[in-house]
C-alpha cells in the first residue's frame, strides 16, 4: 500500500524553480512601486486633475506606444490565447490576423482628432470631451453611465485573472502554503468570505492591494510608466520563451510535422477495480498519467481522494491521449499490480476526432461545433472586431488624448506595429511548439503559459528563467486593471462630481476625493469577486463589446460628422448599448446561459455599431442642429490660421 | 442653428479625414488578402494530402497570414511616415506652425 502512494506522489511530483519565480515577482513589485512612487512626486509639483487623469498630455513615442500596447495585452493575450493555440492549432494564426492593422486603425482613425478636440474642449476624460463638442451636460452624463456600467464589469474580470496568475505562480511555494492556510483558518469568520477558496482569496488580497495603492497615489502617470516596463516585461518574456521553444522541439518544422500527425483527444470516464481494499485514503493528483487495461493512456482531470474500503473507485474524469510519446508512456503509472483501470465512457470531439492534419489546417478542431473552431466568415468577422473593437474602447481614447504632438503619434503607430509583431505571431509559434512539447493540457489549458514556462526552463537547465517568463502574464494583466480603475474612478470624481455637484470644488478636494473614490472602487471590485462569477471569459467580451459599440460610432461621428445633433449622440450612444443588451438577452433565451446571440451568424459587435449608427443618423435628422459657435469651435478654421488669411 | 459654412475647415479635420479614408482602405485590402488567400489555401485544403509547409509554416499560414503582417508592418511605415501630416494639435502650435511656414 505504501509503495502504491509512494507510486502515485512520484507521478505527480512538480518541478522546481518556483523560488525564482518568487524572487522575480518581488523585484518586479519593487519596481512597480518605486515607478509609482516617482509618479507621485512629479504629479505633486503640477496641476492636478490634468496630471492625475492624462499626465499633463506629455506622452513620447515610447510612453505612448507601450502604454497603448500593453492596456490592450491583458491577461487574455497571456492566458486565454495561448490555451486556444494549444487547444485548436495553427488556425489561430487566422483568429489573431486582424493584429497586423490594429495599430494603424486604433490610433490612425480617431487619435489626431480627438487629441486635437480634447485639447480645444481641455477634456481630460472622453465624457468631458462629448461634453464639450456638444456643449450638454446630458450627453457627458450618458457617456459617463454608459462607461462606469461596462468598465466595472471587465475590472472585475481582470482582478480574478490576476489573482488565478498569482496563484498558478506560487502554488507549489510552502511559504504560500503556509499562508493559504493561515487564511483558511480565518475566511469562515467572515460573511464574505465563508465559500471562498484561501488560496485564491489570499492572491486576491495581494494582487488587489498592491494595484490600488500603485494606481491610487501614482494616478495616470504611474500607470503609464509602469505599462511600459510592463510591455517591455512582456515582449522579453515572449522573445526568450520563443528560442527556447524552437530549440526544444527541433525546429518550426519539425513542431509543424508532429502537429499535422497529431489526433484530438477524447475526454471520457475511469474506473479502477483493486484487487484488495485500500487500507487508507489514497489522494491521485490532477494530471497524474496512468495506462489503462486496454493499453491506452489517459490522464486524471481532477484531484481526487479516493476512500478506503472501496473495491471500485466512482467515476474518474480522464483525458485520454492518442499516439502518446514514449516521454508519457515512460511517465505513466502502471498499476496493474494493484487493479485494474477500465475506461467506461469517451467523449469524442465534435469536428476532427481521430483525423490527422487538424491542428495545421482551418477551421481546428472542436470539441462542440461540428464545423470546427473558425468558420471563414467568423475569420472576417474576427479581422472587423479586433480593429475596430479597439478603436471603439475608451481606454485607448483616453491614451489618445495624452500623446505630445502628431510626430510622436506617427512614430508611435509604426512602434505598435512591430510590437505586436513581436508578441502576437510568436506567441502562435510557441504554443504550437507547447503541443509537442507538453501533451495532455487540454485538462487545464489556461494553465499552459506558467507550465510551458517552467518545463522550457527546467529542460535548459535554467529555472530561474521561469520567473521572468511567467512575469509577462502577470504585467499584462496588470497594465490593463490599473488603466480601467483609473478611468472608471474620473468618469465618478471628474464627470459626476466636478461637473454636476461641485463645479467650484477646490483642488484639494478633488485631489483626496480622486483617491478616496480610486480605493473605494478597488474594493467595491475585490468585494465583487470574492466569489467570482462562472463565466469570466463572457463578462469581458460583453463589456469590451458594450464599450465598442457604445463609444466607437459616437465618438467617430463626434469628430467627423459638424451635423450629428445633441439628442443623435445620446441615441447613438444608447442605440449602440441596447442592441448590445438585446443580443445578450436573447442569447439568454436561447442558450439558458450568459451568452450573446450572434444573428445571422454576424459577430454582434456589428449589429451594435449598425444600432449605433442608424440612430445617430435617424434622430440627427429629426431634432435641432447645433449652435453654429460650436460646429465653428470644433470644424473651423484656428483663429490664428484665420487673421493669417 | 447649424452654420452651413464654418468660418474656415479645420486643417487638422480635413487631414484626418483623408487620413481616415486611406486607413479604411488600407484595412480592407488587408482583410480581403488574409481571408481570402487563407480560405483558398487553407479551407480548400484535401484533408488527405499532406499540408505543405514554407519556412516550417502550413503554407496557408506563411501566404495568408505571415506575408501579410509583414506587409502591414511596411505598409504602416511608409503610411505613417509618408501619408500622415505633422499637424499642429494644440492652437499654440498651429500658430507657431503657421508662422514658421510664413
Amino acid at each position: 500500500m505504501e509503495s502504491l502512494q509512494n507510486l502515485i506522489a512520484d507521478a505527480s511530483a512538480k518541478g522546481q524553480g518556483q523560488n525564482a519565480a518568487l524572487i522575480s515577482f518581488a523585484i518586479y513589485m519593487l519596481f512597480v512601486f518605486a515607478l509609482a512612487w516617482l509618479a507621485g512626486r512629479i504629479r505633486s509639483k503640477k496641476e492636478f486633475v490634468s496630471e492625475y487623469f492624462l499626465g499633463s498630455r506629455g506622452l513620447g513615442v515610447w510612453a505612448f506606444a507601450l502604454t497603448f500596447a500593453a492596456t490592450n495585452a491583458s491577461g487574455g493575450s497571456f492566458m486565454g490565447f495561448p490555451a486556444l493555440i494549444y487547444t485548436h492549432g495553427w488556425v489561430l494564426a487566422l483568429w489573431i490576423a486582424g493584429y497586423m492593422i490594429v495599430p494603424l486603425v486604433t490610433t490612425g482613425l480617431l487619435a489626431k482628432r480627438l487629441n486635437q478636440v480634447s485639447r480645444k474642449a481641455n477634456a481630460v476624460t472622453v465624457p468631458d470631451i462629448l461634453r464639450a463638442r456638444f456643449g450638454s451636460a446630458s450627453v457627458g452624463l450618458v457617456a459617463t453611465s454608459l462607461l462606469t456600467f461596462f468598465m466595472f464589469f471587465y475590472l472585475l474580470a481582470q482582478f480574478k485573472g490576476g489573482s488565478v496568475i498569482l496563484a498558478t505562480l506560487l502554488e507549489d511555494l510552502d511559504f504560500f502554503q503556509s499562508a493559504v492556510t493561515w487564511v483558511a483558518g480565518w475566511k469562515g469568520n467572515f460573511f464574505l468570505t465563508q465559500s471562498t477558496e484561501p488560496d485564491y482569496l489570499l492572491c486576491l488580497m495581494l494582487f488587489a492591494t498592491t494595484v490600488i495603492v500603485y494606481t491610487t497615489y501614482g494616478g495616470f502617470r504611474a500607470v503609464v510608466w509602469t505599462d511600459v516596463m510592463q510591455g517591455l516585461v512582456m515582449v522579453i518574456g515572449v522573445m526568450v520563451m520563443l528560442v527556447l521553444a524552437l530549440s526544444q522541439v527541433g525546429g518550426l518544422s519539425k513542431a509543424t510535422e508532429q502537429l499535422a500527425e497529431m489526433k484530438p483527444p477524447q475526454m471520457g470516464t475511469i474506473t479502477i477495480q483493486w484487487k484488495s481494499s485500500l487500507t487508507e485514503k489514497l489522494s491521485i493528483q490532477k494530471g497524474t498519467w496512468m495506462h489503462t487495461d486496454d493499453l491506452r493512456i489517459v490522464r486524471i482531470a481532477n484531484h481526487v481522494v479516493i476512500e478506503p474500503d472501496t473495491p471500485t473507485t466512482p467515476e474518474l474524469e480522464v483525458l485520454i491521449q492518442p499516439d502518446p510519446g514514449q516521454k508519457v508512456k515512460d511517465k505513466a503509472l502502471n498499476l496493474s499490480e494493484w487493479g485494474r483501470v477500465n475506461i467506461t465512457s469517451t467523449l469524442p470531439y465534435a469536428r476532427g476526432d481521430g483525423q490527422k492534419g487538424v491542428y495545421v489546417t482551418p477551421p481546428g478542431p472542436s470539441k462542440n461545433e461540428d464545423m470546427g473552431f473558425l468558420s471563414l466568415g467568423m475569420a472576417f468577422s474576427f479581422f472587423v472586431f479586433w480593429a475596430f473593437g479597439g478603436a471603439g474602447q475608451p481606454s485607448n481614447m483616453v491614451r489618445q488624448m495624452a500623446f505630445t504632438d502628431s510626430r510622436v503619434l506617427k512614430r508611435s503607430i509604426v512602434l505598435v506595429s512591430v510590437y505586436y509583431t513581436a508578441i502576437y505571431f510568436p506567441l502562435i509559434i510557441i504554443f504550437c511548439c507547447a503541443r509537442v512539447i507538453l501533451p495532455g493540457m487540454e485538462i487545464e489549458p489556461d494553465r499552459i503559459m506558467p507550465a510551458l514556462a517552467r518545463t522550457l526552463s527546467e529542460n535548459a537547465g535554467m529555472p530561474w528563467l521561469t520567473g521572468l517568463i511567467v512575469a509577462a502574464p502577470f504585467a499584462a494583466v496588470m497594465s490593463s486593471v490599473d488603466s480601467f480603475l483609473l478611468m472608471v474612478s474620473s468618469g465618478v470624481v471628474r464627470d459626476v462630481y466636478h461637473h454636476h455637484l461641485n463645479p467650484n470644488a477646490s483642488e484639494k478636494r478633488v485631489k483626496w476625493l480622486t483617491y478616496i473614490v480610486t480605493a473605494v472602487i478597488g474594493v467595491a471590485a475585490v468585494m465583487a469577486v470574492l466569489n467570482p462569477p462562472q463565466y469570466l471569459q463572457n463578462l469581458i467580451v460583453f463589456a469590451t463589446g458594450g464599450l465598442a459599440g457604445c463609444f466607437l460610432m459616437p465618438m467617430a461621428l463626434a469628430l467627423y460628422w459638424p451635423g450629428i445633433t445633441r439628442a443623435g449622440i445620446i441615441a447613438s450612444m444608447l442605440g449602440g448599448c441596447i442592441t448590445h443588451l438585446v443580443l445578450y438577452i436573447a442569447g439568454y433565451v436561447i442558450h439558458q446561459e450568459f451568452k450573446v446571440y450572434s444573428f445571422l451568424n454576424i459577430q454582434p459587435f456589428l449589429w451594435d455599431i449598425i444600432g449605433s449608427t442608424f440612430f445617430a443618423l435617424l434622430v440627427s435628422k429629426i431634432t435641432k442642429p447645433l449652435d453654429a459657435s460650436l460646429i465653428d469651435r470644433f470644424f473651423g478654421k484656428p483663429k490664428q490660421l484665420q487673421r493669417k488669411d | 442653428m447649424m452654420s452651413k459654412h464654418p468660418v474656415g475647415t479645420d486643417p487638422v479635420y480635413q487631414n484626418s479625414r483623408r487620413e481616415t479614408f486611406w486607413i479604411l482602405l488600407i484595412w480592407a485590402a488587408f482583410a480581403l488578402w488574409v481571408v481570402g488567400v487563407s480560405g483558398w489555401l487553407g479551407f480548400g485544403h484535401d484533408p488527405d494530402t499532406p499540408v505543405k509547409t514554407v519556412f516550417g509554416f502550413p503554407a496557408w499560414v506563411f501566404w495568408g497570414v505571415a506575408i501579410p503582417w509583414l506587409g502591414a508592418n511596411i505598409i504602416i511605415f511608409y503610411f505613417a511616415s509618408k501619408v500622415m501630416k505633422d499637424d499642429p494639435l494644440s492652437d499654440g502650435a498651429a500658430r507657431d506652425s503657421s508662422n514658421q511656414s510664413s
